[in-house]
């Protein structure tokens, strides 16, 4: 609890632009997930139409 | 009273069916709402087979994710805070109900990226998409009004940097932020009750209009007139 409270975070920063690491993590997550299920073939399921 | 005659009285008629006279509210109400969405639309046993794709998981990902919210939710208010900022199983609930918010937004959000890009606003879906649009707007005031519920130095920051933008457009009477007990009645009562019942009513749209196809797909029949097998 104590290290979540004191912890600033870790920011990363190109010019104007600053996002906090996880707000990243989670956003390049986000669309890898995306990309994913675009591409990768569903199992078939059984009695599919 | 015979059997055959208790069976005479209690058998089903169709709401179409020529013999029943439709002659209240209730009645019109029932037809109506037969017409709209049968049970076998309500409850499909199958599905179009565009829908064996990835893409279409996320929605019902979301959902799963909000239904561990809503459970996690209601296990912290029944024991309060006390329990939850003290005990072990009570830090534990705290962080199930956290993360599956955290999931939940983020399933949320591939799910409106894949439909967005495939227009699921076709074919008589606008409110579909509205609905969803709405859902995706109340939750983030829920996740919001957790933040403040957090009672740390945090939800102070928040809630203070929260507190000039919510004066500057009028609503800091009726949602302030600094108002713990308000905060609480928003989070537990009123904003779950209005993402419950808009994401019923987005998932009662979906099963009226049937899954919107993609975009090179034709209309699968079930979805316009025939209904699901």
């Amino acid at each position: 609890m104590d290290i979540v409270a004191s912890a600033p975070g870790i920011y990363l920063g190109w010019g104007a632009v600053t996002i906090q690491l996880g707000h990243l993590i989670v956003i390049v997550v986000m669309l890898v997930l995306f990309a994913l299920a675009l591409l990768l073939p569903f199992p078939n399921a059984r009695r599919r139409r | 009273m015979s059997t055959q005659e208790r069976q005479g009285t209690q058998s089903p008629q169709s709401p179409d069916s020529p013999q029943e006279e439709i002659y209240t509210w209730t009645g019109r109400a029932r037809r109506w709402l037969l017409k709209r969405l049968p049970p076998q639309k309500l409850l499909p046993q199958d599905q179009p087979s565009y829908v064996s794709s990835w893409i279409y998981v996320f929605g019902m990902a979301s959902l799963a994710a909000l239904g561990v919210v809503i459970i996690s939710g209601l296990v912290l208010s029944l024991n309060g805070p006390q329990w939850y900022h003290t005990s072990g199983l009570g830090h534990f609930t705290n962080s199930v109900h956290l993360w599956s918010v955290e999931l939940f937004f983020l399933l949320m959000v591939v799910h409106l990226w894949g439909k967005y890009w495939m227009a699921a606003w076709r074919g008589g879906r606008v409110l579909t998409w509205v609905t969803g649009v709405i859902a995706f707007a109340v939750s983030i005031a829920a996740a919001f009004t957790g933040y403040l519920l957090q009672t740390n130095f945090d939800s102070q920051w928040i809630a203070f940097e929260g507190k000039d933008a919510l004066n500057a457009v009028g609503i800091g009477a009726w949602f302030d932020v600094a108002d713990l007990g308000q905060m609480f009645a928003w989070h537990i009562e009123l904003l779950p009750i209005g993402v419950g019942a808009i994401v019923v009513l987005h998932v009662l749209l979906v099963r009226v209009h049937g899954v919107v196809p993609p975009i090179d797909a034709t209309e699968h029949p079930w979805n316009e007139s025939e209904g699901p097998r």
